[in-house]
């Protein structure tokens, strides 16, 4: 049977308009399925980036202390550090303060913290001004966003003015930037030694709170939660997911969306599957009429015509998909289309082909046409094959 | 054996009941060559596809070696026609994608045999009809006639009890026709096929021993 519906799906007669048919339905479910790829790629581009810069940026859990600031934070973080899943716990300070360099000023939130445990413990991607070395080690220096440094003009090793605690600015020296791949961080944060910030603002021996990473952030809730037990109040604990939820539940709401409408298109181009086949049934009577007439069950019949609409969908399924995800590929690697990082807090377009989320794509796209095409092929049932064996 | 008791067949035309057959009575016995005849329109073409499954009457029965068709369901009625009739009609009815030989090979394949066999026992149908040298071709390639010898060949490929042919020579020159009637001819005295044939053709009517002619829905022997 497999030959005769292997030779049945290339035929060699068909007319040119069901093969325009064919060649349209198949290019339209090609276009949706790459529409569809490239959306979903797209959301899944910005869920990862934004997920990567703020896990490089955050700590997975921030302990903090309600009604205060840490006191023993040194022990707290000992203490912290000696959990299974602790990889680093890092006291930190916040402070707020204006920059000012070459007339320019800025807001700035600077974080007070070990920068060498940091740049040990997170993937930021820390450089000396005006390269793209390392920095060299000033104990005393300030670490710019490199969007805040762009826009504080700082393009070679210099100085800038910090407003401190004691209500005058202060000469800071810049000992290189920092980037976070998120510009909302990049454009208002700088990093500094802790101890450096506590004198700067007068602050006593105290931490704001605790920086804690994980050996895998997808456990951050479930530590956070022993944690909790371990420290009670007043100690809380936030994990990385609950502090950035309205950003990630906008981008799964984005997926979402993108899945119903574009999906709406597949399934439009998908429906196409039903004219082709009902033209090619009607096309095709006298031989249905035939087979029919040779002992071949209707049953086998509709498989013949539903199997023909299964690659009419799958092709085009396949072929989107490839189109799809080499226009992803080429957005992804040559970074050809830019976006306002003031607005997007990226400067060009995220994108991350999900092969399992493709793999979905794929089998839906071919169940469906599995559908569409059985509900074509209900009428061969309805035909008269008498008159098919009259002409 | 074929026989009917009581077969009518009624259509409706615009409302109106049209009968075409009317309480037919048919035997033919195994083996025998039976001719059919009558005026266009008076349901030869009806007659045979109800006897071979493929129209069911309105009211009475279709008997095949003293066992009611039509009280088959869909699966057994169609492994009947596979196996027990072959069809052979008047405008070929040749499958155009496929060659002469794979075109033979259908019934065979229909009825689940391996392709090395189908493809051993058409051959063999191909030999009886002189097409050996055609089988590669597809129908748009072969004139009228040897399309109705491949058809012929696919008709027999199955050994089938019974062959019902639609006016097979109909839409052949005379000279092409009385060669492939000769054809059934010789199968049907070879290997004893039956054969129910339509045709308006008198001279090839003189040359079938069982003659009956379809007037007002009944048969009359001639």
């Amino acid at each position: 049977m497999f030959y005769i519906l292997k030779k049945y799906l290339f035929m060699k007669d068909t007319p040119r308009s069901l093969k325009v048919s064919a060649l349209i339905t198949t290019l339209g479910i090609a276009f949706a399925t790459a529409t569809l790829v490239i959306a979903l790629s797209v959301a899944a581009g910005f869920e990862s980036s934004y997920k990567r810069s703020i896990l490089d940026f955050n700590a997975h859990i921030i302990m903090l202390k309600d009604g205060g600031e840490i006191r023993d934070y040194q022990n707290v973080a000992f203490e912290l550090e000696q959990f299974e899943g602790v990889k680093s716990a890092l006291p930190f300070v916040y402070r707020e303060s204006m920059a000012v360099s070459k007339g320019i000023v800025k807001g700035v939130v600077i974080k007070g913290l070990d920068i060498e445990r940091l740049s040990k413990t997170s993937n930021l991607k820390l450089e000396e001004i005006g390269s793209n070395a390392p920095p060299r080690e000033r104990p005393n220096a300030i670490m710019l966003g490199r969007a805040l440094a762009e826009k504080l003009h700082i393009k070679d090793p210099s100085a800038i003015n910090l407003l401190t605690g004691k209500n005058r600015f202060e000469k800071v020296e810049v000992g290189g930037t920092f980037e976070s791949g998120l510009y909302d961080y990049d454009s208002q944060f700088a990093f500094m030694p802790m101890f450096e910030v506590q004198k700067l603002f007068d602050m006593a021996d105290e931490a704001t709170g605790v920086e804690i990473k994980l050996g895998d952030p997808g456990d951050a809730k479930v530590m956070a939660d022993l944690l909790e037990e371990e420290f009670p109040y007043p100690y809380s604990f936030t994990t990385w997911e609950s502090m950035n939820k309205p950003i990630f539940e906008a981008v799964r709401l984005e997926k979402i969306m993108f899945a119903i409408i574009v999906g709406t298109l597949v399934l439009v181009g998908m429906f196409n599957i039903i004219g082709t086949l009902v033209l090619r049934i009607i096309y095709k009577v006298k031989d249905i009429s035939t087979m029919s007439a040779l002992g071949m069950r209707r049953s086998f019949i509709r498989v013949l015509f539903t199997f023909h609409g299964v690659v009419l969908g799958s092709v085009g399924s396949l072929l989107g998909v490839f189109i799809g995800g080499f226009l992803t590929w080429l957005i992804g690697s040559f970074k050809i289309i830019h976006i306002e990082p003031e607005i997007y807090f990226l400067s060009s377009l995220p994108v991350k082909l999900e092969f399992p989320v493709v793999g979905i794509i794929v089998a839906a796209t071919v169940a469906v046409s599995f559908v569409v095409s059985l509900i074509a092929s209900t009428g061969i049932t309805r035909l008269n094959l008498i008159e098919g064996l009259r002409t | 054996m074929f026989r009917t008791a009581g077969l009518s067949k009624k259509y409706d035309e615009g409302g109106k009941s049209v009968a075409v057959l009317n309480g037919l009575d048919f035997l033919c016995e195994a083996g025998e060559f039976v001719g059919v005849f009558g005026a266009s329109g008076a349901g030869k073409s009806t007659l045979l596809h109800m006897l071979g499954g493929l129209d069911k009457p309105t009211d009475g029965k279709v008997y095949f070696n003293n066992e009611n068709i039509y009280s088959k369901g869909n699966k057994e009625l169609a492994a009947f026609r596979n196996k027990k009739i072959g069809f052979v009609f008047q405008f070929y009815h040749l499958l155009p994608e496929f060659t002469a030989l794979e075109n033979v090979m259908l019934p065979c394949l229909i009825a689940g045999i391996s392709k090395k066999k189908a493809l051993e026992l058409a051959s063999e149908a191909i030999g009886h009809v002189g097409m050996e040298g055609r089988v590669k071709h597809r129908p748009n390639q072969l004139s009228g006639g040897e399309q109705q010898r491949v058809a012929v060949a696919r008709a027999i490929v199955m050994r089938p009890e019974f062959i019902l042919a639609d006016e097979p020579t109909g839409n052949l020159d005379e000279e092409t026709g009385i060669k492939v009637f000769s054809c059934l001819e010789a199968l049907n005295r070879g290997m004893k096929t039956g054969i129910i044939m339509v045709t308006h053709n008198p001279d090839l009517l003189k040359r079938i021993p069982k003659k009956f002619e379809l007037r007002n829905g009944t048969l009359h022997a001639a």
